[in-house]
């Protein structure tokens, strides 16, 4: 009898402490068409970069940027930072002029090593 | 009534924990309605519309702007926030996709198709300011039959309709697609697809996956094509 409001205290407690963690909607995850882009970034000591296939597709069309600036195959696009400068690849709007500058390094180098982007369901190569 | 009191007592401290999670994890939905309801309140005021409202709401000097990953993107006056595009009008940025509000198909992804065909999103055709103002070409309508090689499964339809209102044909022709309807229909397999060639090139990645079978497996075998659609000769 005397044990019963210890065990609905731990509930509750649990339950309280449950409400706080994941009612969290600060998490940004990953969705459906994110491209982690991660050849030069981690070597040289950058988390990689992720990049937002819907943001951009909300804005433009795929024809924009394919295949003048990005070529439409993973790994055939050798992206750096002094290209991006340079007015390349994502330099080509991020440059002030039509999107802001390339200088906020964690708008983009926001990915963590073991990140998961959410592969298509059925068929997975 | 003493002992009864002290009973209870011990199930006073979890539940004020509860309730702290409670308002903490909710918090940011009290706040949204809060900033929903306050422009009604204004109504009776005319002549300020929902944007200096809220503008009126923000203390420069606090502002923080996130980007599109919930990151801190800036502080500060907005006026001053970096990039020409902001200074424009063009942001901030939604914090994610799913504050975007766009029509999302059975698995709760993104329907592009539905988004851009019911104008929920007007995307920009080119980056030549000389072009921007005038209208895109108009989609290429040309539906194409591509017969199935198995008995049970439906044959496809393909539109060209959608496809051109995002891409234009060297996106596809000729590298992954040869300009020869019979040819492409003889080595176009769903194992290959499902590789990644063909349609699988974009369907699987960035387009609709390839599990959405009924969405390309329209037109059953037997059944009347119709009208315009072309089948291979």
């Amino acid at each position: 009898m005397k044990k019963r409001p210890i065990a609905l205290l731990l509930v509750l407690a649990l339950l309280g402490v449950g409400v706080f963690v994941f009612a969290d909607r600060n998490t940004s995850r990953a969705e459906y068409g994110d491209i982690t882009l991660n050849r030069h970034a981690e070597k040289a000591g950058m988390p990689p970069v992720v990049f937002p296939h819907w943001f951009h597709r909300i804005r433009f069309k795929c024809k924009v940027c394919h295949p003048a600036i990005f070529e439409m195959r993973a790994g055939s696009n050798d992206i750096t930072m002094k290209k991006i400068v340079n007015k390349q690849f994502c330099g080509r709007c991020h440059n002030g002029t039509i999107s802001w500058p390339p200088l906020y390094c964690d708008r983009c180098h926001a990915g963590k090593s073991d990140i998961t982007i959410p592969k298509a369901r059925g068929f997975v190569k | 009534m003493k002992s009864r009191s002290r009973k209870y007592l011990p199930l006073l401290i979890p539940a004020l924990a509860f309730a702290l999670g409670l308002f903490v994890g909710t918090g940011g939905a009290w706040a949204q309605d809060k900033g929903a309801a306050a422009p009604a309140d204004q109504a009776a005021q005319p002549a300020q519309s929902d944007e200096e409202f809220f503008k009126s709401l923000i203390d420069p000097r606090q502002a923080i702007w996130m980007d599109s990953r919930g990151n801190v993107a800036g502080t500060g006056d907005p006026n001053s926030f970096a990039g020409e595009a902001f200074k424009v009008g063009r942001g901030p940025h939604p914090e994610a996709l799913e504050l975007s509000e766009l029509p999302v198909d059975q698995y709760g992804l993104v329907d592009w198709a539905r988004s851009i065909r019911e104008g929920y999103i007007t995307p920009r055709h080119t980056l030549d300011p000389a072009k921007q103002d005038k209208p895109d070409d108009k989609p290429f309508g040309l539906a194409l039959l591509i017969p199935t090689k198995s008995e049970s499964m439906p044959d496809v339809i393909f539109p060209h309709d959608i496809h051109t209102m995002w891409l234009t044909c060297n996106n596809c022709h000729p590298e992954i697609f040869a300009m020869n309807g019979k040819l492409n229909n003889k080595v176009m397999t769903m194992p290959k697809i499902a590789a990644g060639e063909f349609c699988g090139r974009c369907h699987n990645r960035i387009a609709f996956p390839l599990s959405d079978c009924t969405r390309c497996h329209v037109q059953d075998k037997g059944a009347t094509v119709p009208e315009g659609v072309k089948a291979p000769n």
